[in-house]
């Protein structure tokens, strides 16, 4: 096969030799190119690098943030906003025997955590007495605590004490602050009491139920009606508007 | 029969407290309560308030002054004026009793025509009567009555024309 070898020598002889395919340690592009391959090239070679950082930096982040459990973190200040709102509701409070002392119903009810107080639209207050007399209240929006024993009624306010005759007696006026458990009325704005013997107008008003004795202050005016006449029913109802009374 | 016992009885006052268990309404500071012809001015009226619906009064002057009454009729220039220490005035009865340094004036118009003065007089409106006792709180210094009274001339009278029934 030997002397076959020399002719395939020359034929070849007017070939020019290829440049080897690649050779270990230089890389085989990166001399020929313009100079952004080069920038390009050093760049990929940068990632691995970079994506080390990155995550270095994230996990220094991350550390940064996770709070520490034994740090308080700072109590948020309390916003006037309530966390509970009921429609249409009623609360029932009872003495030990389980008698029903306090009904509070209300159209709605938004009751705020941070001063523990319900604000009632269309409050309707129904207390009964230890002598079993009614007591009622209602008006157009009220204020109460958390446990319902103050409420502050206001918007045509009115608490009625329910009996027969001459011995009813209804409190009237802007606002009323109806004490519930103490069965006590206050109200330091103009008040109107209606009783079957009577009428009367007072600049101030402080009642105390269970000894019946009610404190008038500012001008006080009214009228004993004679006997006999009966007393002006004023028109009645949950929301009847009483007509003014003219004197 | 125009009685005054069947109207009503207004009052006004600076400061009033209810006791609606005894019905006694205690007026306070320039207290005036009026009912039909009369109107009582007083520092402080007790008004009590009978099972039967009418109004007992008693008006106080307070310190150093005297509850005040005074009685005047529509239609009639003539009207009355009394002043003492305590009035009791009665709704049911129509009457009015001044008690301690009493006493009683009647005007015709502006002119004082009787004025009596008594330890306590007592005055019915119904009849338009009045009584005089003496007694130590009279403001006469003997504790007796003294009284002036001017007869009615005939002009007035037939212009009033008010005779007694």
């Amino acid at each position: 096969m030997g002397v076959a070898a020399d002719e395939a020598e020359a034929p070849f002889a007017d070939l020019t030799p290829l440049a080897p395919l690649a050779v270990r340690g230089t890389p085989a592009r990166a001399e020929h190119g313009p100079w952004t391959r080069h920038l390009w090239d050093r760049l990929l070679n940068a990632v691995p690098v970079l994506l080390m950082a990155l995550l270095a930096a994230v996990t220094w982040w991350l550390v940064k943030n996770t709070p520490v459990p034994g740090e308080a973190r700072p109590k948020a200040p309390p916003q006037h906003v309530p966390d509970a709102v009921m429609h249409g509701f009623s609360l029932n409070s009872h003495d030990r025997e389980g008698e029903l002392l306090t009904r509070l119903d209300g159209d709605a009810a938004r009751h705020f955590p941070d001063t523990d107080t319900y604000e009632i639209d269309g409050p309707r207050v129904r207390r009964v007495d230890a002598q079993g007399r009614v007591l009622v209240a209602s008006a157009r929006s009220g204020l109460s605590n958390g446990d319902g024993s103050q409420v502050r009624l206001s918007g045509d306010a009115r608490v009625l004490r329910e009996a027969v005759g001459a011995d009813r007696l209804e409190f009237r006026g802007e606002q009323l602050e109806f004490f519930t458990r103490t069965e006590q009325l206050h109200s330091s704005r103009p008040v109107q009491v209606l009783s079957g013997r009577g009428e009367l107008q007072a600049g101030s008003l402080d009642y105390d139920h269970l000894q019946r004795v009610a404190q008038f202050g500012g001008r006080v005016s009214g009228v004993f009606r004679p006997p006999g006449t009966k007393a002006a029913e004023p028109t009645d109802g949950e929301g009847a508007q009483a007509s003014g009374k003219k004197k | 029969e125009r009685a005054d016992r069947n109207l009503p009885l207004n009052f006004a006052a600076d400061s009033a407290r209810v006791d609606d268990l005894r019905q006694v309404t205690v007026l306070s500071g320039n207290v005036e309560i009026s009912k039909g012809s009369i109107v009582i001015r007083a520092d402080q009226v007790e008004v009590r308030q009978s099972p039967d619906g009418y109004q007992f009064a008693v008006a106080t002057g307070g310190p150093g002054k005297r509850a005040s009454f005074r009685q005047k009729r529509e239609g009639s220039e003539e009207f009355l004026e009394g002043e003492a220490e305590r009035l009791e005035y009665d709704a049911r009865a129509d009457t009015v009793k001044l008690v301690n340094q009493a006493t009683l004036r009647r005007f015709r118009g502006s002119t004082l025509a009787d004025e009596v003065a008594g330890s306590t007089i007592s005055f019915d409106n119904t009849t338009e009567v009045f009584q005089v006792l003496g007694g130590p709180a009279s403001p006469v210094a003997s504790g007796r009555v003294r009284g002036v009274l001017t007869p009615r001339d005939a002009k007035s009278s037939s212009a009033t024309g008010s005779g007694k029934p």
